[in-house]
């Protein structure tokens, strides 16, 4: 009697968690803060239940609203993230990009990308501006990093003579706390066949009147479109006249206006974000495996250096700090940058797991370099897949070094030191796989919509030390880039990746023979440094350097320490 | 099932389906389907926990709401207009007009005159005009767009950019954008600061900008030609360009640049009558009325109700000149153009605004017309002999909407008056849903499900010669958001039966025999409750008679108005 009472008592509370699950999923459609409200449910339903193996976590109802809710993702996706960095970018007709004092670029609009040829993450000398605007690009510079007040310029571009355009370049703070950037703006007024168009057919206008219109909105000096039109200025004059007498415009003022108004009007629209990741170092080559998937590497350091390999991890991209690569020229190595299957331009092998396909896509990195032997560096995350290779690869690796901390957490008993997001990701992609499906889609259209920082600001929101590092104008564009390597295949990859971290790889440890260094971060919320210390002591050939006041982004915040563990572990090897 | 996990479930349905309506207009019907349901179970609200967490929660989702009406404004014709700063208007291809920016009304110093006649532009440029509207859409080489000239009341020439664009139901429309790119504060700011230009020189960068030469500007800042020369040199080696026109070209440039959507939309409507007055009423709001008719003549009050009713048909202004009749339409606060404060409920803004307009502006007895929810508030005002009325004649109300009534209510409007009743803010929030479509799907699509149960009233608002009045009395009731809506569903909720019995007014209750509400009994009721009261109904009328049955209602009340 009384257990059938109790019995009841929790089915009624589990009924209530779950409309409260459904109706969070509701309302996460409008913001970011009901996403983690959301989340935040998960994992208080995950908790409530005592074996999640023997309870059946998508009922019929739970499945019902969604598949509801995930057409209506797509449908909002405007709806988040008012305040964002790419806002500022999104909203420039024009190239446009948002750059650090020292011409790191941060982001840009696909205008920027073809224009400019910039990308996030790419340094640029911002080599743009006639002589003249160099002073006002110093001072505004200046005001970015914070030592002038010098906030807007209006820059002459050092385009091609029969062109006027300009740069707004503004010093911006998208965000409290955490700096100063540049803006960049391009505008011009474009000429466009439907302008020519309407021209021709409003006020019958000849070819040549057509192209003095064009080459005047371009640059409006009379001189110039006669040099250019190779007819003297007289001619043009006469021309200018007849064009003033077909339209009914009295000046060359009037003239210049209505033909701008008219650009102005005929290009409202807005080009679309594009979600793509090209190289910013600009040296990515593909190498493809035998079943025709393509894997992306790119390098840092010395051209004919000593190599090494780098394993990112889900959400670390694959680019450490210029200094870094400095470094590693000054010390002869050649470190290459791997892009995991399904992240940048790597293809995504669909049919093999995370650690698995990342395992496989190493040793196909060192074939097709040709190397034999060599040490493997995880970010973070990445160590698992590098630990994969070496497990079962004994011979071709010679040390494995770990750019923050990571340890196994395969069970949901190993996660309860973990904040709650991180809890409700792992435990669902296991019991859960449509919740988890959903989730993640949800969290992709965050960041392709609301910008990388509404991912980075939820990854580390339990980590105030990460997000100083990865949100600080000098970082800023690495941690843009970072995302970007993750979104640029879908939301696929970073559902994948869910797995990657509850990957069981204690049971690799043992097979592996060669030093396991790992630099750990001392308030590293994750995985916290004294449980990674209690795991690591079962291992003797793994140990463990504590990287002071340090989190989970030690290859920025740790730059010396990081240097010079890397560099005894790449030149002992061999 | 408990009757808390019930009402979960029912509450989930209204989520879901609230969700859902903001994109998909048969979700809307489930919308409304769902709350039906949920608000049928638990009559006793006030103590309901349960609808303050749904109501909650629905307002956590406002967020979402607001959002998304903006991107379903996107493909909104009103919207090429809203967003533009410079002049924008929206014509029919008759050259009605359809919707206007501030700006393109600013260019207008005469109010009669806003829009583009055909003697207006170029003799070149109404033959290109003539032919965009000709064009046959279907076929693919069909000129879309041309430049015309217009001349805006002997000054400059405007150009324009006239483009033709699908409206709502297949109608076609005219968009003409003024093609100029205007000079701002915001633009001032930024020159200053970009170019160090010192205040004076700005001055003269906007007119340089407008096309005047040194002369001009010398003569408009009362300055020499000398120095307004030298400051056009100082300007332009600051702005590193070497002509005026250069100069000219660059500060448009950077004025394109700036000119950004500006803030919340608001549908714009413009008074029918072409007759708009604004007035202060008392608390500092502003009034709007119409005026027509014989000035000085026997003053008619129209207050209009909930949407339909300002517009009327041109008999009725035919009617009043024959009559010597001198008309008054107020806009109701929350209506059009005139305001309602924060704190003021819709039903006591407009006793307020009528009080004040009888009162201070009429200033003395008139014959009131009320349509719908604006009668119970002249009732109340009459009966508390705030106001005097020679005669009273109520269209289509039935008072209030309690008891019985209520439940004869078409599900839809029942759904909403019980939503308004038990929270204004769970009637908002699903108004926002509608809303959304209806940016989305036009006013003809709101007529349709207002009347989906009405065929009498469908009919009529299908009618070609109504749509335009209709559509502008919609826009009336929209322009300043769906919470005015909901208030003046309130009104119902005031026990204006109460006030029916007074002693020295003539009222007359005109209803139409197939408005679903009107049944012999409540005609009963009406007619024993006061002695004065003559009820009329009209055979094979809906709650639209103002619209299907003007002459016979006018023609009513002018033989009643005699008989007194």
């Amino acid at each position: 009697m009384n257990e059938s009472f109790e019995d009841r008592s929790e089915s009624v509370s589990d009924a209530a968690l779950e409309t409260e699950l459904i109706e969070k999923s509701y309302l996460s459609l409008g913001d970011g803060e009901a996403f983690d409200d959301m989340l935040a449910s998960w994992t208080h339903r995950l908790e409530s239940i005592k074996d999640p193996n023997a309870i059946e976590l998508e009922t019929p109802k739970l499945k019902k609203h969604l598949n509801i809710l995930k057409p209506l993702l797509e449908q909002f996706s405007d709806a988040i993230s008012p305040d964002s960095f790419k806002q500022h970018i999104v909203a420039a007709q024009g190239p446009a990009a948002l750059a650090t004092p020292d011409g790191r670029v941060v982001c840009t609009n696909p205008k920027a990308q073809v224009e400019w040829d910039l990308w996030t993450g790419k340094k640029s000398e911002f080599d743009l501006f006639v002589k003249e605007a160099s002073d006002d690009w110093i001072a505004l510079k200046r005001s970015a990093s914070g030592a002038g007040n010098r906030m807007h310029g209006i820059l002459k571009m050092r385009s091609a003579a029969h062109e006027n355009s300009f740069c707004i370049v503004s010093v911006i703070a998208p965000s409290t706390g955490y700096g100063r950037l540049l803006k960049i703006e391009k505008i011009s007024f474009q000429w466009s066949n439907q302008m020519a168009d309407l021209l021709e057919t409003s006020f019958d206008f000849t070819a040549s009147e057509l192209d003095i219109c064009q080459l005047l909105l371009g640059k409006p000096v009379l001189k110039q479109v006669a040099e250019v039109r190779g007819s003297s200025l007289a001619t043009v004059k006469k021309q200018v006249r007849t064009i003033f007498s077909k339209t009914g415009t009295k000046s060359q003022i009037e003239l210049v206006r209505l033909l701008s108004s008219l650009s102005s009007q005929l290009n409202p629209k807005v080009p679309e974000m594009v979600m793509s990741w090209h190289d910013p170092l600009d040296r990515e080559f593909i190498c493809n495996g035998e079943n025709g998937d393509r894997i992306a590497i790119s390098w840092m350091g010395a051209e004919n250096g000593r190599p090494a390999l780098l394993v990112h991890g889900p959400m670390t991209g694959n680019l450490l700090p210029a200094e870094t690569d400095e470094m590693l020229r000054d010390q002869g190595i050649k470190l290459y940058l791997l892009s995991r299957p399904g992240f940048g331009n790597s293809s995504n092998s669909l049919n093999s797991c995370a650690v698995a396909a990342g395992s496989h896509a190493i040793g196909v990195a060192l074939d097709h370099l040709g190397i034999d032997r060599c040490c493997l560096i995880g970010l973070v995350g990445g160590i698992i897949p590098a630990a994969h290779y070496a497990a079962t690869n004994p011979n071709r690796v010679s040390g494995l070094l770990s750019l923050g901390s990571c340890f196994p957490i395969p069970q949901i008993k190993d996660r309860t030191h973990l904040p709650y997001h991180h809890r409700a990701f792992l435990g669902l992609v296991k019991y859960a796989p449509l919740v988890s499906e959903f989730l993640v889609r949800h969290a992709h259209r965050g960041a392709k919509y609301g910008g990388a920082e509404f991912i980075l600001r939820r990854v580390y929101r339990d980590s105030e030390i990460d997000r100083r590092v990865l949100f600080s104008p000098e970082i800023l564009p690495y941690s843009f880039a970072a995302v970007s390597l993750l979104m640029a295949n879908g939301y696929e990859t970073f559902l994948k990746d869910q797995s990657l971290l509850i990957y069981p790889w204690d049971r690799l440890l043992p097979k592996i023979g060669v030093p396991i260094v790992t630099i750990a971060g001392e308030k590293d919320p994750v995985f916290p440094l004294s449980q990674q210390l209690a795991i690591a002591s079962q291992y003797s050939n793994w140990q463990i350097v504590k990287a002071e006041n340090g989190s989970q982004t030690i290859c920025f915040s740790h730059v010396e320490q990081v240097h010079k563990i890397m560099t005894e572990m790449i030149l002992r090897a061999g | 099932m408990s009757d808390d996990r019930k009402l979960d479930e029912l509450n989930l349905e209204v989520l879901s389906s609230t969700a859902r309506a903001l994109s998909d207009e048969d979700a809307f019907d489930d919308m409304v389907a769902s709350w039906d349901k949920r608000l049928s179970v638990s009559p006793k609200q006030e103590k309901d926990g349960n609808l303050k967490k749904l109501i909650s929660n629905l307002q956590d989702m406002m967020q979402l709401f607001v959002s998304k009406q903006r991107s379903a404004l996107d493909e909104d014709i009103s919207e090429l207009v809203n967003h533009e700063n410079s002049p924008s208007a929206i014509f029919s291809l008759s050259l009605k007009p359809v919707y206007q920016n501030k700006a393109w009304r600013e260019m207008w110093t005469n109010v009669d005159a806003s829009g583009p006649t055909m003697d207006m532009l170029y003799p070149d440029d109404q033959a290109k005009l003539s032919k965009i509207i000709k064009a046959d859409k279907d076929s693919p080489d069909a000129e879309t767009k041309c430049l015309v000239r217009i001349l805006v009341e002997d000054e400059d020439t405007n150009f324009c950019l006239v483009s033709r664009v699908s409206g709502h139901s297949g109608d076609d429309c005219l968009h003409f954008a003024e093609l100029s790119i205007g000079w701002s504060a915001e633009l001032a700011s930024l020159i200053t600061e970009a170019y160090d230009v010192t205040e004076a020189e700005c001055d003269v960068a906007k007119l340089v900008m407008k096309g005047a030469r040194p002369e001009e500007i010398a003569e408009q800042r009362g300055s020499s030609v000398a120095t307004v020369r030298k400051q056009i040199q100082s300007l332009l080696t600051k702005c590193g360009v070497s002509s005026q026109v250069e100069l000219a070209q660059n500060l448009s440039l950077v004025a394109n640049n700036l000119n950004k959507p500006s803030g919340p939309m608001v549908y714009e409507w413009t008074d029918p009558w072409k007759a708009e007055k604004r007035i202060i009423r008392p608390g500092g709001h502003i009034l709007a009325y119409s005026e027509a008719g014989i000035k000085g003549g026997i003053p008619v009050l129209i207050v209009h109700g909930e949407g339909i009713g300002y517009a009327l048909p041109e008999q009725l202004h035919r009617h009043a000149q024959k009559h010597g009749w001198h008309l008054y339409a107020i806009q109701r606060p929350g209506h059009g153009n005139s305001d309602i404060a924060e704190n003021e409920t819709g039903f006591d803004a407009s006793c307020a605004a009528i009080a004040h307009l009888c009162n201070a502006i009429i200033g003395k007895a008139a014959v009131i017309i009320a349509m719908h929810s604006s009668i119970p508030v002249v009732l109340k005002l009459l009966h508390e002999g705030t106001i005097k009325a020679s005669h009273f004649s109520a269209l289509n109300s039935v008072l209030s909407l309690h008891g019985d009534v209520e439940k004869k209510l078409p599900p839809v409007q029942r759904a909403w008056f019980r939503m308004a009743r038990v929270s204004r803010k769970a009637a908002i929030l699903a108004t926002n849903a509608g809303w959304v479509l209806l940016k989305k799907n036009g006013i003809e699509w709101y007529l349709e499900r207002y009347f989906s149960d009405n065929p009498a009233d469908l009919a009529t608002t299908k009618k070609t010669e109504n749509r335009e009045l209709l559509r502008s009395a919609a826009a009336m009731m929209l322009r300043q958001g769906p919470a005015a809506l909901i208030e003046d569903i309130l009104h119902y909720v005031e026990p204006a039966a109460k006030y029916l019995p007074m002693s020295d007014t003539k009222i007359s209750i005109i209803f139409g025999t197939l408005n679903p509400l009107f049944d012999k009994s409540i005609v009963a009721a009406l007619q024993a409750s006061n002695p004065d009261i003559t009820v009329f109904g009209i055979e094979g009328g809906g709650e639209l008679i103002a619209y299907s049955h003007t002459t016979e209602i006018l023609e009513f009340i002018t033989k009643t108005m005699s008989h007194e």
